[in-house]
């Protein structure tokens, strides 16, 4: 065993080796040096450690990288997702109008992200349950409201159908997101359960899979495509909401 | 809805950036996980699914923060959940395998023989050993990226690395491997 001082020089030698220390201290290790053959010898030993590791390893960097790796590094994430997940990088059912200018407000961070959800969780529950004035616009005046997010959201915001599940369009409004506006789209089944479909721009072209979030009985999942981020929300069991999601996944893909 | 696929953008521009920085980080990718793992295949496949699984996990990458570090973290990871699962080095052969004549070598070998003990030195280390002289001798990452890739702290990694240079230059020392041997 060594003695605790030895160690500490040891770890300084190291440390000298590694390019870690300070001017002044690589000077007082300089002056060590010439007194002590044992630290010495422990450095060369670290540096012929370091120059052989370089000469066994370093020929891989000048390799030719495999074609499966390069593939790889370009594989957009949605493609090698599972079905269910691929709904989080692709534009699904909501389509790009023509330049209508989104400058303004961005979603750019995992932050925002969690706020998106957290803001569309709460609209759902503010919202979607009362009673009167779930909606602001009804279905029966889809075309309008389709115009109107539009217009208000800077992107084309075509209204899913969800029929197949069960859920019929309600209606919908125009919410004052954080930095920009936002839309709530609400369906529903006959035994009342809600489905909202929260929709605000991603300004960043950030792609992020799709992740779940808990708020009470709700379940909401969100993600960030190449030009929106979207949150699925109801008050259904976790699997169902995922479902929800696959079934408009499918739709695009057979569209 | 018009053709299919028409509303999934071929590639996003941010996309393509980040993939941009994913290829210039495979060579150092290859070389890390090579000294890790030691298999060339192995290595490869362990780069693969470090690069599956940066892009799912894109959003975490603190971009504050150096990219390489943050890949040979997640690779380092993987390498060793695969070890967990695998539990393929049960046995962690040590520098008393080598006294014992295992695999013993005559000293005074071309410099490929040399080369490959200096990889079956490498090999012989636990792997928490090994990857923290990789790091830091092969890869030259600062203490600090190493303490965040293998998320210990500082004093670990040098206390580590203290302990893996001694094990591995006693290892080669009694395989009498010339590269370690020569002064200078």
């Amino acid at each position: 065993m060594m003695a605790e001082n030895d160690r500490m020089d040891a770890w300084t030698l190291h440390a000298f080796a590694d390019g870690e220390l300070e001017a002044h201290e690589r000077d007082d290790v300089e002056r060590r040096l010439a007194q002590e053959p044992d630290a010495r010898s422990l450095l060369d030993a670290v540096r012929r450690e370091k120059a052989a590791l370089h000469a066994v390893y370093d020929p891989i960097l000048n390799e030719a990288v495999p074609p499966a790796l390069l593939a790889a590094a370009r594989t957009a994430p949605q493609a090698r997702r599972a079905p269910w997940m691929a709904i989080a990088a692709s534009a699904v059912f909501l389509t790009l109008g023509a330049s209508v200018g989104w400058m303004g407000a961005r979603v750019s961070g995992p932050d925002e992200l969690e706020m998106m959800s957290k803001r569309a969780l709460v609209a759902h529950e503010v919202y979607a349950n009362d009673a009167k004035h779930s909606v602001e616009v009804s279905a029966a005046e889809s075309d309008q409201l389709q115009t109107w997010l539009t217009k208000r959201i800077g992107a084309k915001v075509v209204i899913p159908d969800l029929a197949d599940r069960g859920f019929t369009f309600v209606g919908g409004r125009l919410l004052a997101a954080e930095e920009r506006p936002a839309g709530q789209l609400l369906f529903e089944d006959e035994s009342k359960h809600k489905v909202a479909v929260f929709v605000t721009l991603n300004a960043n072209h950030r792609d992020v899979p799709m992740q779940m979030e808990q708020r009470g009985n709700l379940w909401g999942c969100y993600w960030l495509d190449g030009k929106f981020g979207l949150a699925v929300t109801g008050d259904l069991p976790k699997e169902e909401v995922l479902a929800l999601a696959q079934d408009v996944y499918d739709q695009l893909e057979k569209s | 809805m018009g053709p299919p696929g028409r509303n999934i953008p071929d590639m996003a521009p941010d996309h393509r950036t980040f993939s941009n920085q994913l290829i210039i980080e495979l060579p150092y990718l290859r070389r890390f996980a090579r000294s890790i793992a030691g298999d060339a295949a192995l290595a490869d496949d362990l780069v693969q699914d470090t690069l599956a699984r940066a892009l799912d996990k894109r959003h975490l990458y603190d971009e504050t923060r150096p990219l390489r570090a943050w890949l040979f973290a997640i690779l380092r990871n993987l390498f060793i959940n695969g070890i967990r699962k695998r539990q393929q080095f049960q046995v962690v052969k040590t520098v008393d395998d080598l006294v014992d004549g295992e695999d013993a070598i005559a000293p005074d070998q071309e410099q490929g023989i040399s080369l490959r003990l200096i990889s079956d030195a490498l090999e012989r280390l636990p792997p928490q050993h090994r990857e923290v002289i990789a790091l830091v001798s092969l890869e030259e990452m600062s203490y600090r990226d190493v303490a965040e890739i293998l998320g210990v702290p500082m004093g670990t990694v040098m206390s580590r690395l203290s302990r893996a240079r001694e094990q591995l230059r006693a290892m080669l020392e009694v395989s009498g491997t010339p590269v370690l041997r020569r002064v200078k």
